[in-house]
Order: C-alpha cells, then sequence, then structure tokens
C-alpha cells in the first residue's frame, strides 16, 4: 500500500478515536454539537479534551521514537526505555514529587523529566564514546536503565511515609487521569519539537539500513544524526513521561504493527508509527476508563499486560524468520 | 572535474599498533589501481581513510587539491563512493529500494526520485547483472547476489570514485570477471577505481596499476607486471610468484 494511503487511513481512524473518546465517559457527550449547560463545556473542553489531547501526543511521541530507536539501533526489538531515556525521565520526575518540589511551582514536575532524559542521554554518551557503535550504544542504555532503576528503587526505599511512596509508585504506573490542559501546554512543546528533529533524520535511518560506513559514505556526519536522533527522542520522550508516567511497550508494538502495511523503509515508518502510537493510546485509555471498577486502571498497567506477551511474540518470530 | 584522490605520507594507529606508515597513494580519472598485499597489511585501514571514514594521525587526503574534511558531506559523497567488505544490509527490503539509495546524495530530502535518478538505478542494476533480482527481498539473497547489489547500490550514486574492499570475495568465477568489467568499465568512463584484491591473477588482468602493501608499509607499486615480479612482493605474501604471459593477457602462480 502507499504510504501516503496508509497516513490518510491512520488519520481518519485517529480523527474517529479522537471524537469517540471525547464523547465516552460517565455519560456520553456529543461533542460537536453545541449545548447549554455549563458541566457539559467543562467537562468535555476541561476533563476529556485534555485527556485525549496528551494521549495523541504522547502516542505519537511513543510511537514515532519506537519505529525512530529500531532504525538508528537496527533492530525491531528497540523502544525508548532501551537508551534509557524513560526510565531517567520517570527518575527526574520521581525525585521532584519525592522532595516537594512537587508543590512548589506547578512545571516542576514535566523539568524533572525532561531533564532526567535529558541527563540519560549525556550519560550514554559518556560511556558509549562519542563515537560509539549502535552496540555500544545499546549496552550504554542498559547500563543506565539498571543503575537508575535502582536509584527509583533507592527513593521508594527512604521515602518519608507511605503516602509519599504510594503517590510515587502510581505515577510511575503511568495514566492520563487528572491532567489538565496546562499539562499539555508545558510537555507539548517540547513533544513537538524534540518530534520534529526526529522526522528530519527518516532518510539517515534508510541509509543506515546498508550499515554505519555507508552511510557515512552517503554523506551523513553519523555523530550529528546520532545526536539528533538520541537528543529529538529524550527531549520529546522526556517531556511525555514526565505528564504521563511510564507507558511501555507502545515504541515495540506499533511499528511492527505497521511494517505489514508499509514496508521496512525506516523513513516511511515515522510518521505512520507516530499516527498510530496515538490512535492506540486514544483507544487504550478509553479501554481503561470503560473496563475500570471503582479503582481506575492505570493506563501504563494495560499496556504492559498487553506488551509483554507481545514483546515475547516478536523475539521467537524473530529468531524464526527474516530478520 | 576533480581529478584526483590523493593521500600523502598517511600514518595510523590503532591505539598503539601502527597500522600504517608514511603511505602516499594516487587515484586519477580513467585508472583502475588494485590494492594488494597480505592479510593485515592495512589495505582496508587505508581504504577507510580515504574515504573519509577514519582521519589519519599522520598526513592528508585531498580530493582535486581540496583536503577530505574540507568537503561537504553532501559533496564528498557525490565524488566518492566506498563498498564495505561484507557491508550488511539490516532490513528485508527491496533490492529496488536498496539501490535507490545510492540517490541519497543528488537530492534533498523533500525530492521524489526523479527521472535521473530512475534512470541511474536501472542503469547500475543493469551493469551488475541484477536486473532480475529488482523485486527480492535483500535479506533473502545469496551472499553473492547481495553483494552484486550493494555493488549495484554504488554504481547509482554515479560517483567519480570508487574504492571497493574486496567486491569479488564472495562471488562465482563468471560474476567475479562480471564485477571487474563492471569496474574497469566504470575507469573507462573517465572515473577512478581503487580495489582491494586477493587474487593476484585479477589483479593482474583488470588493473592498471598495482599497489602492495605489507605491514603498514608501501612495498612496491607501477604496472601490474613489475610489481607482481618484484622480490619484495614476494617476500610480503611469503611465496614465489611466477608471472607468465600467455594468451591475452598475465597468469599469475604462486607456491
Amino acid at each position: 500500500m502507499k504510504t501516503t494511503a496508509v497516513m490518510a487511513m491512520l488519520l481518519l481512524v485517529l480523527l474517529a478515536a479522537s471524537l469517540l473518546a471525547l464523547a465516552h465517559g460517565e455519560v456520553w457527550l456529543n461533542p460537536l454539537a453545541t449545548g447549554e449547560e455549563r458541566w457539559r463545556d467543562t467537562v468535555l473542553w476541561e476533563i476529556r479534551l485534555p485527556r485525549v489531547m496528551l494521549a495523541i501526543l504522547v502516542g505519537g511521541v511513543l510511537g514515532l521514537s519506537g519505529a525512530a530507536l529500531q532504525g538508528l539501533l537496527r533492530n525491531p526489538l528497540a523502544d525508548p526505555s532501551i537508551v534509557g531515556v524513560s526510565a531517567c525521565a520517570a527518575l527526574g520526575a520521581v525525585i521532584v514529587l519525592y522532595s516537594g518540589l512537587a508543590s512548589l511551582a506547578w512545571f516542576s514536575l514535566p523539568l524533572g523529566g525532561m531533564l532526567g532524559a535529558g541527563l540519560s542521554v549525556v550519560l550514554v554518551y559518556l560511556l558509549a564514546g562519542s563515537r560509539s557503535s549502535v552496540f555500544s550504544l545499546i549496552l550504554a542504555g542498559m547500563a543506565v536503565n539498571a543503575f537508575v532503576g535502582a536509584l527509583i528503587a533507592l527513593v521508594l526505599n527512604v521515602a518519608s511515609n507511605p503516602f509519599a511512596m504510594s503517590e510515587i509508585v502510581y505515577w510511575l504506573l503511568g495514566s492520563f487521569a487528572n491532567r489538565s490542559l496546562q499539562d499539555v501546554m508545558i510537555a507539548g512543546p517540547f513533544m513537538l519539537a524534540g518530534s520534529l528533529a526526529v522526522l528530519t533524520a527518516g532518510r539517515y535511518l534508510d541509509a543506515l539500513s546498508l550499515g554505519e560506513e555507508t552511510a557515512t559514505t552517503l554523506g551523513f556526519d553519523p555523530q550529528r544524526w546520532r545526536w539528533i536522533v538520541v537528543g529529538g527522542v529524550a527531549a520529546s520522550v522526556g517531556a511525555a513521561v514526565s505528564v504521563s508516567g511510564n507507558i511501555g511497550f507502545v515504541g515495540l508494538v506499533v511499528p511492527h504493527l505497521l511494517r505489514p502495511l508499509v514496508g521496512h523503509e525506516p523513513r516511511r515508518l515515522l510518521w505512520v508509527s507516530a499516527l498510530g502510537g496515538a490512535i492506540l493510546l486514544v483507544l487504550a485509555d478509553m479501554l481503561v476508563q470503560a473496563i475500570s471498577g471503582r479503582v481506575e486502571l492505570k493506563l501504563g498497567v494495560i499496556t504492559a499486560l498487553i506488551g509483554g506477551p507481545f514483546f515475547l511474540y516478536i523475539i521467537m518470530r524473530t529468531r524464526s524468520s527474516e530478520w | 572535474m576533480v581529478s584526483e584522490l590523493r593521500a600523502d605520507g598517511i600514518g595510523f594507529r590503532y591505539r598503539d599498533v601502527p597500522v600504517l606508515r608514511d603511505v602516499s597513494i594516487a587515484l586519477g580519472r580513467g585508472e583502475t589501481v588494485g590494492l594488494i598485499g597480505p592479510n593485515g597489511a592495512g589495505k582496508t585501514t587505508l581504504l577507510k581513510i580515504l574515504a573519509g571514514l577514519l582521519s589519519p594521525g599522520a598526513g592528508e587526503v585531498s580530493l582535486g587539491g581540496a583536503p577530505l574534511p574540507d568537503l561537504h558531506e553532501n559533496q564528498r559523497a557525490r565524488l566518492l563512493a566506498y563498498l564495505p567488505q561484507g557491508a550488511p544490509a539490516h532490513w528485508p527490503l527491496s533490492v529496488e529500494r536498496v539501490v535507490e539509495l545510492g540517490r541519497i546524495p543528488h537530492r534533498a530530502w523533500w525530492q521524489p526520485l526523479a527521472e535521473a535518478d530512475q534512470a541511474a538505478v536501472d542503469k547500475a542494476l543493469a551493469a551488475t547483472d541484477a536486473e532480475r533480482l529488482r523485486g527480492r527481498i535483500v535479506t533473502t539473497l545469496s551472499g553473492g547476489e547481495r553483494a552484486r547489489v550493494l555493488l549495484a547500490r554504488v554504481f547509482a550514486t554515479e560517483p567519480g570514485f570508487i574504492l571497493a574492499d574486496e567486491p569479488v570475495a564472495s562471488l562465482d568465477p563468471f560474476h567475479q570477471l562480471q564485477v571487474m568489467d563492471t569496474l574497469r568499465a566504470h575507469a573507462c568512463a573517465n572515473g577512478g577505481v581503487l580495489v582491494v584484491m586477493h587474487d593476484l591473477n585479477l589483479a593482474a588482468r583488470y588493473c592498471d596499476r598495482l599497489v602492495a602493501l605489507d605491514r603498514g608499509q608501501l612495498v612496491c607499486e607501477g604496472p601490474p607486471r613489475e610489481v607482481l615480479e618484484d622480490p619484495a612482493l614476494a617476500a610480503a605474501y611469503s611465496v614465489r610468484i611466477d608471472v607468465v604471459e600467455e594468451g591475452d593477457g598475465l597468469w599469475v602462480r604462486y607456491r
């Protein structure tokens, strides 16, 4: 299928899913009709809209980052969590929560997430070296992940009271509940800017399919382009994690589902993965709300429950077939 | 037109191990030069330095008089193509898409494949006898088929100079000759070809000039016969080399 046709189709699906998500809730509301009651507007545009917007933005960022990192690392199992970005962003946000800085200013939580993500990039580069091969980048990401995981555990371990601890844990699980337009406004620009940077790297990722040396001799400065991709992923995922918590596996699953439609060229996968990720999270968030009882299920829990087995499935397929 | 790729006084070390010492080499338009020497002589390292993939510890590489690092990446990519040894293909892309990657230096990112690009791709596929592979998936090809497809990618760039690292290593006899013919044709069309080879017979038959390296140093260079008969070359390979002229060319026997 032509990539443009797939994109048009995905856009339509995203539009439909978003309208459905706006309409769906405790009470069904028609987002296209103008209503008279004030509560109706409040529910639609101040409660549901930010949630849907965040689902679109975060889903788009995660889908795009997954596709970009898979292209960069030339590995269909890559995901933002692999280079340590997600974990570091989570650590940044957890520190802000734990230290009480979160109550200091409304922007401190997103800022913490982005600082964490930025730190992960610096760490990975210090570990892997600036002229690193992709392999050492993966190893550095693993090391960062392990260490940051330990730091998060440490923060939880020394948390002053059970309440702070449960708040941190709940937040780590990942959710779009109770987010406001302000969250969208703070994190949105970083998600968009980072994503734009990643989207410019499509041709470099295509060239990389013949290896780093060939890509370099085709006219790409490998250091600069690696920075653009990893930096873009860090900014966008850092901002995303800081508003939504950890929502895993989207970046892994989405490109995999879309390859049969657009082929394996990394550049073609970027835009469609962004759209696919957005659709997936809008629908998943709706599902979470629909099946939740008194205790709302966290979106990150659902994506992990579905994504974990899917991850195993891909590994088994990868071992037996074309890769 | 950029007339020459040259390297002067190249020195290179991996950590503390000297790999190249004071090597100078020039590649002009219209010539096919064979880079020969025993394993570990530094041939691949020299080729990577010429391609701009490694920066030399000493000496300078220049393209048409301008130092290689001063050239814009895109400009360099259009003039100088490099075929690594056993290059990977990481995704199951169609052969046509792989060859199209060779056109990247010729178009900006927003430009679709133009007619000239398509023509270059077709020509490259024809030159490497890879036309019938066009629709195949590159990861399912045999080693020799893939080698030809990757060579087609190099030709699709329509570069001035081609640096090829053992392009015939995994090919059957027919395709060895065919690939060497194609590289030679590129030189005859006023391009420059520098090719790393292990088969001295092919080197003798197809190259205008041979450059021999041993343990990081230039051993000898010149017309094939002269180089092959040089006792220094035999010493470098630790074998006896006999060159006989028979029929249409030189034949090399070593024992």
